[in-house]
């Protein structure tokens, strides 16, 4: 158990070593950079406002984060599992005294680590920002009943509800040399049930909030952004709700599944 | 510990199929300790599948490797231990660099990282150590790929097509380098090529494998005093695969820098050849007599296989 626990942990230091200077690097600086540049814009916009909550502020990162953080975990994965096939990398780590199941788990968590990276250098980005805000235009500051725990919360929720999202689209990207059909795979089924929403609602086929909803909850994909499309808001952040749950049981089983699979592949 | 000429390296009615096309067929391989082993072949034969199945990239479905002395598949870890492999094209992480990317694999191997140094002068990449390795050329890519596959101090190197892409300095010095290896730490070298001139300077032992069946094995020396009597001509020709399905079945021939080789007994059958080319509509722009070697030998077991 320890051999295998040492095993792992080289595979993990392995992989961010390999991964540093990398796009995947630069992807996970870019995607909380780039959601709370976004969000920072509109906030500035309520300056003329006569009174701002920061409540609105949290509220629009959380919505924004979760919505671009389900094609960030598609991009990121799939780059950086094509590093491997990029350089005909995988047939020299398969030949190398290492379980198949350790090389697949320690990359799988290598990754899930740039993923928690970008979690938290969204919430420092975000306090910077209202920071800065606060110091330009003071209304627009944390002030002094800023709800810490409402910004982290809101944030790690989308992150948890993603669960699926990684094994499926780890298995996916370790599969598939071509890097672009992962991509694809992953984009569509993240934007597809918006797609059906507008036309349903075009149509009028569906109206209440509901059916709405239960179109972007089922698919693993879309569940992340879901309180976006919630119009009816709850003041209550609830993080591990049934579909979460059930999310986190399937990518455990993707993800054993993914491994057994890893363990008996032909390399040709 | 083996003992010298005890076999490092042995298959037991190894077989492997993709699908429905069966690549390998009841391969007995045996390489013995302390040689260095060239596995011939030519394109699509198997060589590669055959390597990948010694370092389980491929499960095989019937038969048995044994390395070390022991079962592949339940020795796997022991096994991969003592081996150094480069596979097919070099396999690096083009944007790092050179020192990186051997700490990656000494890392994983768990391996000290200060023979990373003396491997990088041991290649000739000392200069062009914190270059990423996407600037490097193929030659230095190979060499890179080498010093990886050294990383470990291996009992076995197994290299698939090392000389591929190399210029004839490159060639000169990776086979400069892996004599010095073979002889100064005792490692097993086992090396498939389709660059016969290289194999023969290079080899001590030898196999050759055809469409997916071992035509061949033993010493290089017995290999090529098979070919005593044996000459090769090269034909330049307007239409080379007319020409080889022309004398399909009656000579051993194949296609090589866009000349026909056919290996031939005496001088009549050369005339025999050239004479059967002509009639049958091809022109012949020159024709040349190879001294005999292992181009010989390798073309007369081919065409026995073929016959057979």
């Amino acid at each position: 158990m320890k051999r295998y626990l040492q095993s792992f942990q080289r595979v993990l230091r392995s992989e961010i070593l390999k991964l540093r200077g990398t796009f995947v690097f630069w992807l996970t600086l870019l995607y909380p950079l780039c959601t709370v540049f976004l969000v920072t814009l509109i906030w500035i916009g309520n300056r003329q406002a006569k009174v701002v909550s920061t409540d609105q502020y949290i509220s629009n990162l959380g919505n924004s984060a979760s919505f671009f953080l389900t094609f960030f975990i598609v991009l990121l994965i799939s780059l950086a599992c094509n590093i491997e096939f990029k350089s005909s990398m995988l047939k020299h780590l398969l030949a190398l005294p290492v379980p198949r199941p350790i090389i697949y788990l320690g990359k799988f968590t290598g990754i899930m680590l740039f993923i928690g990276l970008a979690l938290v250098l969204t919430i420092i980005f975000a306090y910077l920002s209202l920071l800065i805000c606060g110091l330009i235009y003071p209304k627009l500051g944390m002030g002094t009943s800023f709800n810490h725990a409402a910004l982290v919360l809101n944030l790690l929720r989308s992150y948890i509800a993603a669960a699926a999202i990684y094994s499926i689209q780890y298995w996916l990207s370790m599969k598939l040399k071509n890097h672009t059909l992962p991509v694809a795979i992953g984009s569509t089924l993240i934007v597809l049930p918006i797609a059906i929403l507008i036309i349903l609602g075009i149509t009028g086929l569906i109206s209440r909030n509901a059916d709405f909803l239960r179109v972007i909850t089922y698919n693993p994909y879309s569940y992340p952004y879901s309180p976006g499309f919630n119009f009816v808001k709850s003041a209550e952040i609830v993080i591990f709700t049934t579909n979460t749950i059930v999310f986190i049981i399937i990518s455990i089983a993707i993800l054993a599944f993914g491994t057994w699979e890893f363990g008996r592949r032909n390399v040709s | 510990m083996l003992t010298f000429r005890q076999n490092i390296i042995q298959t037991h009615a190894l077989s492997f199929s993709f699908g429905k096309r069966q690549v390998l067929k009841s391969i007995e391989l045996q390489v013995p300790a302390g040689c260095i082993f060239g596995f011939l072949g030519p394109n699509g034969a198997g060589k590669s599948t055959t390597i990948k199945t010694l370092l389980g990239l491929l499960h095989t479905e019937n038969g048995m490797i044994e390395i070390f002395g022991k079962e592949l598949n339940s020795n796997k870890m022991y096994v991969l231990e003592r081996i150094g492999a480069m596979v097919e094209s070099p396999s690096l992480y083009d944007h790092l660099v050179a020192s990186r990317n051997l700490e990656l694999t000494a890392r994983m191997r768990n391996l000290r990282l200060v023979r990373i140094p003396e491997l990088l002068d041991a290649v000739g990449l000392t200069a062009d150590a914190h270059r990423p390795v996407k600037q490097y050329s193929t030659g230095m890519k190979q060499r890179l790929s080498l010093a990886i596959a050294l990383l470990a101090e291996p009992e076995l190197l197994i290299l698939d097509e090392p000389i591929n892409g190399l210029d004839p300095n490159g060639i000169m010095e990776m086979r400069q380098l892996l004599t010095r290896i073979n002889q100064e730490h005792n490692c097993t070298i086992l090396l498939s090529s389709h660059i016969l001139t290289e194999i023969e300077k290079l080899c001590t032992d030898v196999a050759i494998i055809n469409s997916g069946v071992l035509v061949y094995q033993g010493t290089m020396q017995s290999l090529l005093s098979a070919a005593i009597g044996k000459e090769v001509i090269k034909i330049h020709a307007s239409n080379l695969e007319k020409a080889s399905s022309i004398l399909d079945g009656r000579f051993a021939a194949i296609e090589k820098d866009n000349k026909l080789l056919v290996t031939v007994n005496q001088n009549s059958e050369a005339a025999f050849v050239i004479r059967t080319l002509v009639e049958n509509g091809i022109d012949i722009y020159s024709a040349e007599r190879e001294t005999t070697g292992l181009e010989a030998s390798f073309l007369h077991l081919l065409n026995e296989n073929h016959q057979s």
